[in-house]
Protein backbone atom coordinates (compact mmCIF):
# COMPACT_ATOMS: atom_id res chain seq x y z
CA UNK A 1 0.00 0.00 0.00
CA UNK A 2 1.54 3.71 -1.10
CA UNK A 3 -0.06 6.50 0.15
CA UNK A 4 1.13 10.04 -0.92
CA UNK A 5 -0.20 13.63 -0.04
CA UNK A 6 1.79 16.84 -1.28
CA UNK A 7 -0.72 19.90 0.59
CA UNK A 8 -1.08 22.85 2.48
CA UNK A 9 -2.51 20.77 5.28
CA UNK A 10 -1.02 20.79 8.84
CA UNK A 11 0.88 17.65 9.34
CA UNK A 12 1.03 16.02 12.62
CA UNK A 13 1.87 12.76 14.11
CA UNK A 14 -1.54 12.24 15.69
CA UNK A 15 -3.02 12.91 12.20
CA UNK A 16 -1.48 9.72 10.48
CA UNK A 17 -4.35 6.75 9.98
CA UNK A 18 -2.43 4.44 11.73
CA UNK A 19 -4.46 1.88 11.42
CA UNK A 20 -4.90 2.38 7.83
CA UNK A 21 -0.74 1.77 7.71
CA UNK A 22 -0.47 -1.03 9.97
CA UNK A 23 -0.93 -4.81 8.09
CA UNK A 24 -0.33 -8.17 10.71
CA UNK A 25 2.72 -9.07 8.75
CA UNK A 26 4.38 -6.04 9.48
CA UNK A 27 6.52 -5.76 12.48
CA UNK A 28 8.58 -3.16 12.12
CA UNK A 29 7.35 0.64 11.47
CA UNK A 30 9.99 3.76 10.22
CA UNK A 31 8.50 6.85 10.60
CA UNK A 32 11.15 10.06 10.01
CA UNK A 33 9.61 13.79 10.31
CA UNK A 34 11.67 17.03 8.65
CA UNK A 35 11.32 19.85 10.92
CA UNK A 36 12.09 23.48 10.03
CA UNK A 37 15.35 24.66 11.91
CA UNK A 38 16.02 27.95 13.27
CA UNK A 39 19.80 28.05 11.61
CA UNK A 40 21.00 27.30 7.98
CA UNK A 41 24.49 28.15 6.93
CA UNK A 42 25.15 30.44 9.75
CA UNK A 43 21.69 32.54 9.43
CA UNK A 44 18.84 32.88 11.67
CA UNK A 45 15.97 31.53 9.69
CA UNK A 46 12.36 32.14 10.81
CA UNK A 47 10.34 30.45 8.56
CA UNK A 48 10.44 28.26 5.24
CA UNK A 49 8.04 28.38 2.44
CA UNK A 50 7.57 25.31 0.06
CA UNK A 51 6.40 25.48 -3.29
CA UNK A 52 5.73 21.87 -5.74
CA UNK A 53 4.55 21.00 -8.95
CA UNK A 54 1.57 19.07 -6.93
CA UNK A 55 0.14 16.42 -9.65
CA UNK A 56 3.98 15.82 -10.83
CA UNK A 57 5.43 15.66 -7.13
CA UNK A 58 2.70 13.27 -5.54
CA UNK A 59 2.90 10.73 -9.07
CA UNK A 60 7.15 10.88 -8.68
CA UNK A 61 6.61 10.13 -4.52
CA UNK A 62 4.47 7.63 -5.68
CA UNK A 63 7.13 6.22 -7.78
CA UNK A 64 9.54 6.31 -5.68
CA UNK A 65 7.74 4.58 -2.77
CA UNK A 66 6.93 1.99 -5.36
CA UNK A 67 10.76 1.14 -6.00
CA UNK A 68 11.56 0.94 -2.43
CA UNK A 69 8.63 -1.60 -2.47
CA UNK A 70 10.43 -3.49 -5.08
CA UNK A 71 13.92 -3.28 -3.84
CA UNK A 72 13.28 -4.44 0.09
CA UNK A 73 10.29 -5.61 0.99
CA UNK A 74 6.59 -5.72 -1.76
CA UNK A 75 4.49 -6.51 1.14
CA UNK A 76 4.81 -3.34 3.10
CA UNK A 77 2.69 0.12 3.30
CA UNK A 78 4.96 3.63 2.91
CA UNK A 79 2.77 7.00 3.72
CA UNK A 80 4.78 10.13 2.41
CA UNK A 81 3.20 13.76 3.55
CA UNK A 82 5.12 17.09 2.45
CA UNK A 83 3.39 20.43 3.29
CA UNK A 84 3.30 23.19 0.89
CA UNK A 85 2.94 27.31 1.92
CA UNK A 86 4.63 29.03 4.87
CA UNK A 87 5.64 27.00 7.79
CA UNK A 88 7.09 28.14 10.93
CA UNK A 89 10.22 26.96 12.83
CA UNK A 90 9.52 24.12 14.60
CA UNK A 91 6.63 22.36 12.03
CA UNK A 92 6.92 19.49 10.51
CA UNK A 93 7.46 19.80 6.72
CA UNK A 94 7.24 16.34 5.97
CA UNK A 95 6.43 12.99 7.12
CA UNK A 96 7.28 9.74 6.08
CA UNK A 97 6.08 5.91 7.74
CA UNK A 98 6.93 2.36 6.63
CA UNK A 99 5.87 -0.78 7.43
CA UNK A 100 7.47 -3.61 6.99
CA UNK A 101 7.75 -7.44 7.86
CA UNK A 102 10.96 -6.75 9.72
CA UNK A 103 13.31 -3.90 10.82
CA UNK A 104 16.11 -3.54 8.46
CA UNK A 105 14.29 -3.19 5.15
CA UNK A 106 12.14 -0.56 7.22
CA UNK A 107 15.51 1.97 7.54
CA UNK A 108 16.37 1.49 4.80
CA UNK A 109 12.96 1.93 2.66
CA UNK A 110 12.49 5.34 4.98
CA UNK A 111 16.15 6.42 4.29
CA UNK A 112 15.44 6.03 0.55
CA UNK A 113 12.16 8.08 0.65
CA UNK A 114 13.41 10.47 2.07
CA UNK A 115 17.17 10.74 0.23
CA UNK A 116 15.16 10.37 -3.17
CA UNK A 117 12.26 12.95 -2.57
CA UNK A 118 15.20 15.44 -2.41
CA UNK A 119 16.89 15.17 -5.52
CA UNK A 120 13.60 14.35 -7.58
CA UNK A 121 10.60 15.29 -6.53
CA UNK A 122 9.59 19.46 -7.73
CA UNK A 123 9.11 20.73 -4.74
CA UNK A 124 11.28 24.25 -3.71
CA UNK A 125 12.57 26.25 -0.38
CA UNK A 126 12.63 29.30 0.23
CA UNK A 127 13.72 30.82 3.93
CA UNK A 128 12.93 34.09 5.74
CA UNK A 129 15.72 35.62 7.41
CA UNK A 130 15.66 37.19 11.02
CA UNK A 131 17.17 39.82 8.59
CA UNK A 132 14.12 40.39 6.59
CA UNK A 133 15.61 38.92 3.96
CA UNK A 134 14.36 35.54 1.74
CA UNK A 135 16.38 33.29 -0.46
CA UNK A 136 15.03 30.81 -2.61
CA UNK A 137 17.34 27.22 -1.85
CA UNK A 138 19.65 26.06 -4.03
CA UNK A 139 19.13 22.44 -5.26
CA UNK A 140 19.51 19.68 -7.24
CA UNK A 141 18.81 19.64 -10.69
CA UNK A 142 16.34 17.56 -12.87
CA UNK A 143 17.24 17.72 -16.07
CA UNK A 144 19.38 14.45 -15.95
CA UNK A 145 15.95 12.65 -14.61
CA UNK A 146 13.86 14.15 -17.72
CA UNK A 147 16.57 12.73 -19.97
CA UNK A 148 15.71 9.52 -18.98
CA UNK A 149 11.93 10.14 -18.64
CA UNK A 150 10.71 7.79 -15.49
CA UNK A 151 13.62 5.66 -15.80
CA UNK A 152 12.82 4.16 -12.40
CA UNK A 153 16.50 3.11 -11.75
CA UNK A 154 17.43 6.78 -11.08
CA UNK B 1 0.41 32.09 -26.48
CA UNK B 2 0.64 29.47 -24.03
CA UNK B 3 0.94 30.20 -20.10
CA UNK B 4 3.71 28.20 -18.71
CA UNK B 5 4.06 27.30 -15.18
CA UNK B 6 7.19 28.73 -13.11
CA UNK B 7 8.02 27.74 -10.18
CA UNK B 8 10.90 28.69 -7.35
CA UNK B 9 12.64 30.85 -8.01
CA UNK B 10 11.68 31.55 -11.55
CA UNK B 11 8.30 32.56 -9.76
CA UNK B 12 9.82 36.49 -9.61
CA UNK B 13 9.66 36.45 -13.46
CA UNK B 14 6.30 35.04 -13.75
CA UNK B 15 2.84 36.93 -13.28
CA UNK B 16 0.86 36.46 -10.27
CA UNK B 17 -1.03 33.25 -11.49
CA UNK B 18 2.87 31.93 -11.79
CA UNK B 19 2.84 32.29 -15.53
CA UNK B 20 4.94 33.23 -18.43
CA UNK B 21 3.27 33.30 -21.67
CA UNK B 22 5.50 31.99 -24.77
CA UNK B 23 4.20 30.87 -28.09
CA UNK B 24 4.41 27.18 -29.03
CA UNK B 25 5.33 26.33 -32.44
CA UNK B 26 4.19 23.43 -34.39
CA UNK B 27 6.58 20.76 -33.78
CA UNK B 28 8.86 22.88 -31.00
CA UNK B 29 11.11 20.57 -28.93
CA UNK B 30 11.84 21.14 -25.43
CA UNK B 31 15.40 22.34 -26.79
CA UNK B 32 14.32 25.18 -28.53
CA UNK B 33 11.53 26.08 -26.05
CA UNK B 34 13.89 26.65 -23.59
CA UNK B 35 15.62 28.99 -25.61
CA UNK B 36 12.43 30.98 -26.50
CA UNK B 37 11.96 31.06 -23.18
CA UNK B 38 15.48 32.67 -22.24
CA UNK B 39 15.16 34.91 -25.18
CA UNK B 40 11.62 36.79 -23.60
CA UNK B 41 12.78 36.24 -20.24
CA UNK B 42 16.16 38.25 -21.26
CA UNK B 43 14.28 40.43 -22.90
CA UNK B 44 11.60 41.65 -20.33
CA UNK B 45 13.97 41.16 -16.97
CA UNK B 46 17.80 42.71 -15.97
CA UNK B 47 18.36 40.25 -13.15
CA UNK B 48 17.09 36.99 -15.55
CA UNK B 49 19.95 34.89 -15.57
CA UNK B 50 19.59 32.09 -18.66
CA UNK B 51 21.48 29.71 -16.85
CA UNK B 52 17.99 29.32 -14.54
CA UNK B 53 16.68 27.74 -17.64
CA UNK B 54 19.44 25.98 -18.49
CA UNK B 55 19.68 23.90 -14.87
CA UNK B 56 15.76 23.65 -15.18
CA UNK B 57 13.41 20.89 -16.51
CA UNK B 58 10.56 20.64 -18.90
CA UNK B 59 7.55 18.47 -18.01
CA UNK B 60 3.93 18.29 -17.93
CA UNK B 61 1.56 17.20 -14.93
CA UNK B 62 2.29 13.55 -15.34
CA UNK B 63 6.29 13.22 -16.52
CA UNK B 64 9.38 14.80 -17.23
CA UNK B 65 10.26 16.08 -21.33
CA UNK B 66 13.55 14.66 -22.46
CA UNK B 67 14.66 17.93 -24.70
CA UNK B 68 14.79 16.48 -27.93
CA UNK B 69 10.46 15.79 -27.38
CA UNK B 70 7.78 18.14 -28.93
CA UNK B 71 5.98 20.24 -26.83
CA UNK B 72 2.14 19.89 -28.03
CA UNK B 73 0.34 22.87 -27.33
CA UNK B 74 -2.14 21.36 -25.58
CA UNK B 75 -0.31 19.96 -22.94
CA UNK B 76 0.31 21.64 -19.31
CA UNK B 77 3.89 22.65 -19.57
CA UNK B 78 5.82 23.39 -16.17
CA UNK B 79 9.32 24.81 -16.07
CA UNK B 80 11.33 23.51 -12.55
CA UNK B 81 14.46 25.16 -11.28
CA UNK B 82 16.89 22.65 -9.52
CA UNK B 83 15.11 20.77 -6.42
CA UNK B 84 15.05 20.75 -2.36
CA UNK B 85 11.91 19.48 -1.05
CA UNK B 86 12.17 18.05 2.63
Amino acid sequence: MIKVVVSDSIIELSNVNWTELQLPHCGASNTFTGVVRNLNHGRQVSAVSYDAYIPLAEKTLKQIASEAQEKWAKNSSIFVQHRVGKLMVGELSVIIVVHTPHRDESFQMCRYVIEQLKVRVPIWKKEFYLDGETEWLKGHELCSHSDRHSDSSA
Amino acid sequence: MTPIKMFGVLRKFADEQGHVNIEITEGMTVSKFKTALKDVLSAKFSTFDPKMIDESAVANHSEFLALDEVIHQQKEIAVLPPVCGG
